[in-house]
C-alpha cells in the first residue's frame, strides 16, 4: 500500500485520486460488526447466546409453555416421581407439576435478573458520565456517595429493602440493582475519563460540539464495551442473588415460584423426592452457566488486544 | 496590508503542574492576515501546539488576548464562542486519534454539518461526498470506518471534516508529522491545492522547516515559549537573524550548516 502512494509522491500528483488502496478489505466494518463477528467466533458464548434466547421466550410465553397453571395442584399425585403421567419432571409436595414451576420460576429469575441489571445500567451511566466528564466537585460529590454505597454490605441492603418494600419482584429489583450499580459507576467514571483525553473530543470541541452531545454522542459509544462485559457477568451474578434471597426466606411471595426457593424445599425432602432439588438445580446451574459464556464471549468481543481481524 | 483575521496580542499561557509552574506560552503577538499562510516553526515543547490551541480559542490564555475577526476569544460566552467555530477549524497531529472510531468517513464528515445544522441529512451527504472527492478519497469508500484507511488518507478526512463548515481559517498542528516522508509530500500538495482553490487563511504549525518553507508566506520562528524571530519566508530562510532560528536551519538543512556547529 505505502508502495503504491509512494510512487504517486515521487511522480509528484496532487493527490488527488490516490487512495485505491485499502488495508482491510472493502466493506465498511465499524466497531460494533467487528464485536459481533468475535462474539460469534466463541462458539460456547454463541452457543450459550442461543440457549439464552429460548430460555428468555420460553419465560414469556410461560402460559402457553407450561403444562399446568403454577399453583394448580394434583391432589391424586404428590410427590410423583419423574415421568409420571402428565408431569415429564413430577410433582411436589402439594402435587404441582414441576416443570410448570420451573418455567414460571425463569419468569422471575429473568425479570428480577434484567430488570435490576438494567436499573444498575441506567444509574451507573448517568453517574459515571457526569462524574467523569464534568469532574471537579460534582465528581468529588457523586464519587463519595458512590464510595458510601460501596461500603455498605449489599446483602444487608437487600434484606432491609426487602423488608421495607415487600416481598415482590419490584423490591428483588431494587434491592439486587441498588447492590450492583456502583461497581459499574465507577468503571464508566474510569472509561469516561480516559476516552476524555483522547484527541477526538478536542477535535470535536474545535468543531463546536457541546459539552452533552461530546459525551454523550462521542463518549459514550466508545466506552460501552468494557460496560457490557460487566453487565453480562452482572446477570447471573443477579439471578443467583435472587436465588440467595429466596433462600434466606426473603425471595418473591409464595406461591410465585423462585428457583432458589424450590431449591430450598427440595434439599428439606432430598431423601425422600431427590426429583425436587435436582430438577431446579440443574436448570438453575445451567443458566448461570450459559450467561456467564455469554460474558466470556462479549468480553473477548471487546478485548482491546483481539484487535487483529 | 491585508486585515487580521486572527490576533494574539501578548498572550502568556502557565500551566500548573505538580512539578510547579511551566510557562509553555510567554509574551507572544502573533497575527494571521486574511488569505495568508503563517508557519509556526520551533521543537517539541517550544510552546507551539498551545499556541495553536490558544489561536482555536481551546485554551484561555493566562494573560493577553486572543482576536478572531475582531471578537475577543476569552470573553465571548460559550454559546457564541460555538457558533463562531464553523469559522476557524482546526487539523490535528494524530489523524486516527482525532476522528471519530465509530463513524463511518463520511459519518465523520457530516458531523460538524449536523453539529451546526447545515442543511438536511440528504444535503450533508452530498457536501460531505464532494469533500471526500475533493481531498481525494474514493467516494466508494465513504462508508468505511477510519481504521481501514492508512494514515495518509485518515489525514485526508481529517481535512475533510474540517473544510466542512466552509472556515476561513484553518488551524493545522503538525499535520504530517504523524506520516510517512512520501505521504507527506501529498498532504502538502493537498494543502497548496486547497488554498489555491478556496482562498483559505492558515496557521501552519511543523517542527519541520522544509515543510513550512514549501507552504507559508510569513514564519514565526518559537523556543522556550517565546517568538523569537518572525518575517516573510523568504527572508528568513535566506538571512536568518536569530541564533536560535539559525542552528534549526542548520539541523534540517545541512547545506547551510554553518562553521562549528
Amino acid at each position: 500500500m505505502t508502495a503504491t502512494e509512494g510512487v504517486e509522491a515521487v511522480v509528484g500528483t496532487t493527490g488527488t485520486g490516490e487512495p485505491e488502496p485499502i488495508e482491510r478489505g472493502t466493506t465498511a466494518r465499524g466497531p460494533w460488526a467487528r464485536a459481533w463477528s468475535r462474539f460469534r467466533q466463541h462458539r460456547l458464548a454463541f452457543g450459550s447466546l442461543i440457549f439464552c434466547a429460548l430460555l428468555i421466550l420460553t419465560a414469556i410465553a410461560a402460559p402457553l409453555i407450561a403444562p399446568y397453571g403454577y399453583e394448580e395442584t394434583d391432589i391424586q399425585h404428590k410427590l410423583a416421581g419423574p415421568g409420571a403421567p402428565g408431569h415429564l419432571l413430577g410433582t411436589d409436595l402439594l402435587g404441582r407439576d414441576i416443570l410448570s414451576r420451573l418455567i414460571y420460576g425463569l419468569q422471575t429469575a429473568l425479570t428480577v435478573a434484567f430488570g435490576a441489571e438494567l436499573t444498575a445500567l441506567v444509574l451507573a451511566l448517568a453517574i459515571g458520565l457526569l462524574a467523569g466528564y464534568l469532574g471537579g466537585r460534582v465528581e468529588s460529590l457523586l464519587m463519595a456517595f458512590t464510595d458510601v454505597m460501596y461500603a455498605f454490605p449489599s446483602y444487608l441492603f437487600a434484606v432491609v429493602m426487602v423488608t421495607v418494600l415487600g416481598r415482590s419482584i419490584f423490591a428483588l429489583v431494587v434491592a439486587i440493582g441498588i447492590a450492583s450499580w456502583v461497581t459499574q459507576a465507577r468503571l464508566v467514571r474510569a472509561q469516561v475519563m480516559t476516552l476524555k483525553e483522547r484527541e477526538y473530543v478536542e477535535a470535536a470541541r474545535s468543531m463546536g460540539a457541546k459539552g452533552s452531545t461530546i459525551a454523550i454522542r462521542y463518549i459514550l459509544p466508545n466506552a460501552i464495551g468494557p460496560i457490557l462485559v460487566t453487565t453480562s457477568f452482572a446477570i447471573p451474578a443477579a439471578i443467583a442473588a435472587e436465588a440467595g434471597l429466596a433462600l434466606l426466606g426473603l425471595g418473591v411471595q409464595p406461591p410465585t415460584p423462585s428457583w432458589g426457593a424450590m431449591i430450598s424445599e427440595g434439599s428439606r425432602y432430598l431423601l425422600a423426592a431427590p426429583h425436587m432439588l435436582v430438577a431446579p438445580a440443574v436448570l438453575f446451574a445451567l443458566t448461570l452457566l450459559a450467561f456467564t459464556w455469554i460474558g466470556d464471549g462479549v468480553r473477548d468481543a471487546f478485548d482491546p488486544s483481539g484487535e487483529q481481524r | 496590508m491585508p486585515d487580521k483575521l486572527v490576533h494574539a496580542e501578548s498572550v502568556t499561557k502557565v500551566f500548573r503542574t505538580r512539578a510547579g509552574e511551566v510557562r509553555a506560552v510567554d509574551d507572544v503577538s502573533l497575527t494571521v492576515h486574511r488569505g495568508e499562510t503563517l508557519g509556526l516553526v520551533g521543537e517539541s515543547g517550544s510552546g507551539k501546539s498551545t499556541m495553536a490551541r490558544l489561536m482555536m480559542g481551546l485554551q484561555t490564555p493566562t494573560s493577553g488576548r486572543v482576536e478572531f475577526d475582531g471578537q475577543d476569544l476569552s470573553k465571548l460566552p460559550a454559546r457564541e464562542l460555538r457558533l463562531l467555530r464553523p469559522r476557524m477549524q482546526m487539523v490535528f497531529q494524530n489523524p486516527y486519534g482525532s476522528l471519530l472510531p465509530h463513524f463511518s468517513a463520511i459519518g465523520n464528515v457530516m458531523e460538524p454539518l449536523r453539529l451546526h445544522e447545515r442543511g438536511d441529512k440528504e444535503s450533508r451527504r452530498t457536501k460531505a461526498l464532494e469533500l471526500l472527492d475533493l481531498v481525494g478519497i474514493n467516494t466508494g469508500h465513504a462508508e468505511l470506518y477510519p481504521r481501514q484507511f492508512s494514515g495518509g488518507q485518515q489525514q485526508r478526512i481529517a481535512i475533510a471534516r474540517a473544510l466542512a463548515l466552509e472556515p476561513d481559517l484553518l488551524v493545522c498542528d503538525e499535520p504530517t508529522s504523524s506520516l510517512d516522508v512520501s505521504i507527506q509530500a501529498q498532504i502538502l500538495e493537498l494543502f497548496t491545492d486547497l488554498r489555491d482553490r478556496l482562498g483559505l487563511s492558515f496557521l501552519f504549525i511543523s517542527h519541520n522547516l522544509a515543510v513550512v518553507e514549501r507552504l507559508a508566506d510569513r514564519v514565526a520562528v518559537m523556543n522556550k515559549g517565546r517568538v523569537v524571530e518572525e518575517g516573510s519566508t523568504e527572508d528568513l530562510f535566506r538571512a536568518p537573524q536569530d541564533d536560535y532560528t539559525r542552528q534549526l536551519l542548520s539541523a534540517v538543512l545541512p547545506i547551510r550548516q554553518a562553521p562549528g556547529l
